[in-house]
């Protein structure tokens, strides 16, 4: 096959397994267990990182019952204040016998499409088209899932120093260049940093000094899978990684 | 990164030690991650400041929209740009920042430029990779205002999904193909010197 149709074929089967995923994301029954997971996996970032702070996520999915390409995979409010006088707060509130208490929080929101699943996706469906074992896909996976895991916690870290200061409750308030880096974390950290992130997951992760010629010219060329699978039984493996000893000879 | 590896590799007849043949199997993997978050870093620093975005990103964006709007009227549109908004008759599309492309065409640049092929091939790579990007995505900004101005409950999908996600990708087996490409071409001119 010429190395354009391989890669327009690559490109076909990512937008099939892509679309699939996105429309398992968009039903409201997935979008009710995967949220919560979302939000469990990464918010021991801030508890850890910001332990002054009152910090509550609130999931809002869609009760649309029909999966929809076009719809959102639903929002995550954000609360956040100061832990100290939060309790404060509730405490008075029980002492004046008060079944609810007006607390002083401040509240943003993120979209779950754009902070988690885009890159998510994007990794999934990239990685089963790569042409590597399964056994190795698999591991990475859950490794891949894990790191853009963290970079969505970091992402959260950032984006609640940037609102704490933008909104003082009395605690992490910036100023400087620490400031200028949140407000350019919130403000830039999007869905083309997300994008990037899962690109670097996935060569990561799949592309090793053994092998990633093989993989490459599996994409490109053709030979899908096989030299993969042989890296690191000869072809293209670090002892016999020399300007002669391209992928495409262990391919015929 | 590792150019000058591979003509130590190459010219000699026999494998030198490299540092592609080191003791560890992560550590140029870790070396060209490594390089490419630096590299990153700085995008992200320059990506952010007021200069930057007056000397370069205001023209290209707006050269963006100049030649979407330009596409669109070969189809008799009837668009103007403003700044960076593709003006039409019932829609208008701001081209914000992100929308760029210039995530996605930095990734494959990155990439093109530290991997251990040769000049030539990288250079080529650079120019009409870069180029096709560009293109592409002036073409993405074309069918956006379309699905706008025709599709409007599928504007968001397309923006969110086909506007980042595909656009990636596309950087991405571009990148492959070119390293597909690159590794052919190395092979071809050893022969041709052996």
């Amino acid at each position: 096959m010429r190395p354009v149709s391989r890669l327009i074929r690559h490109f076909a089967l990512f937008c099939l397994v892509y679309g699939v995923l996105l429309s398992l994301v968009h039903t409201t029954s997935v979008q009710r267990r995967l949220v919560p997971v979302l939000v469990n996996t990464v918010r021991w970032v801030p508890a850890i990182c910001l332990p002054a702070a009152y910090l509550h996520y609130e999931p809002l999915v869609s009760d649309r019952a029909v999966p929809s390409l076009t719809g959102d995979a639903g929002m995550i409010r954000v609360r956040f204040g100061n832990q100290e006088k939060v309790t404060e707060q509730l405490a008075a509130a029980k002492r004046q016998g008060m079944s609810t208490a007006s607390l002083d929080l401040h509240q943003f929101d993120i979209k779950v499409e754009e902070f988690f699943l885009l890159p998510w996706l994007f990794f999934l469906s990239l990685t089963v088209v790569t042409p590597v074992p399964t056994r190795r896909k698999l591991p990475g996976i859950l490794v891949g899932l894990g790191l853009l895991q963290a970079f969505s916690g970091l992402k959260l870290f950032l984006y609640l120093l940037y609102n704490f200061t933008l909104f003082p409750v009395g605690i992490y308030e910036l100023s400087g260049l620490p400031f200028r880096i949140t407000e350019g974390a919130f403000l830039h950290l999007k869905m083309g940093a997300g994008m990037i992130v899962a690109s670097l997951v996935w060569g990561f992760l799949f592309f090793r000094a053994t092998d990633w010629r093989s993989i490459l010219h599996s994409i490109a060329m053709g030979g899908e899978g096989k030299g993969a699978s042989k890296a690191g039984r000869g072809l293209g493996s670090d002892s016999k990684s020399t300007g002669r000893d391209l992928p495409g000879r262990g391919n015929r | 990164m590792y150019s000058r590896d591979r003509k130590k590799q190459t010219k000699g007849g026999r494998p030198g030690k490299s540092r592609l043949a080191p003791s560890s199997r992560w550590n140029p993997s870790l070396r060209y991650l490594g390089a490419f978050i630096a590299l990153l870093g700085v995008f992200y620093l320059l990506y952010g400041t007021h200069v930057f975005e007056q000397a370069l990103l205001v023209p290209f964006v707006t050269l963006q929209a100049d030649v979407a709007s330009f596409i669109l009227n070969l189809f008799g549109a009837g668009t103007g740009v403003r700044d960076a908004l593709l003006v039409g008759p019932s829609v208008s599309l701001n081209i914000a920042k992100g929308c760029d492309g210039l995530e996605a065409t930095v990734l494959f640049l990155f990439a093109v430029g530290l991997m251990p092929f040769s000049k030539k091939s990288r250079a080529a790579g650079l120019l009409v990779g870069g180029l096709f990007l560009v293109l592409l995505n002036m073409i993405r900004i074309a069918g956006l205002y379309l699905a706008k101005a025709y599709w409007p409950e599928g504007f968001e999908l397309l923006h969110i999904h086909g506007g980042f996600a595909l656009f990636t990708l596309a950087s991405v087996l571009l990148w492959a193909g070119w390293a597909g490409w690159a590794m052919e071409r190395e092979k071809i001119s050893q022969h041709e010197t052996s």
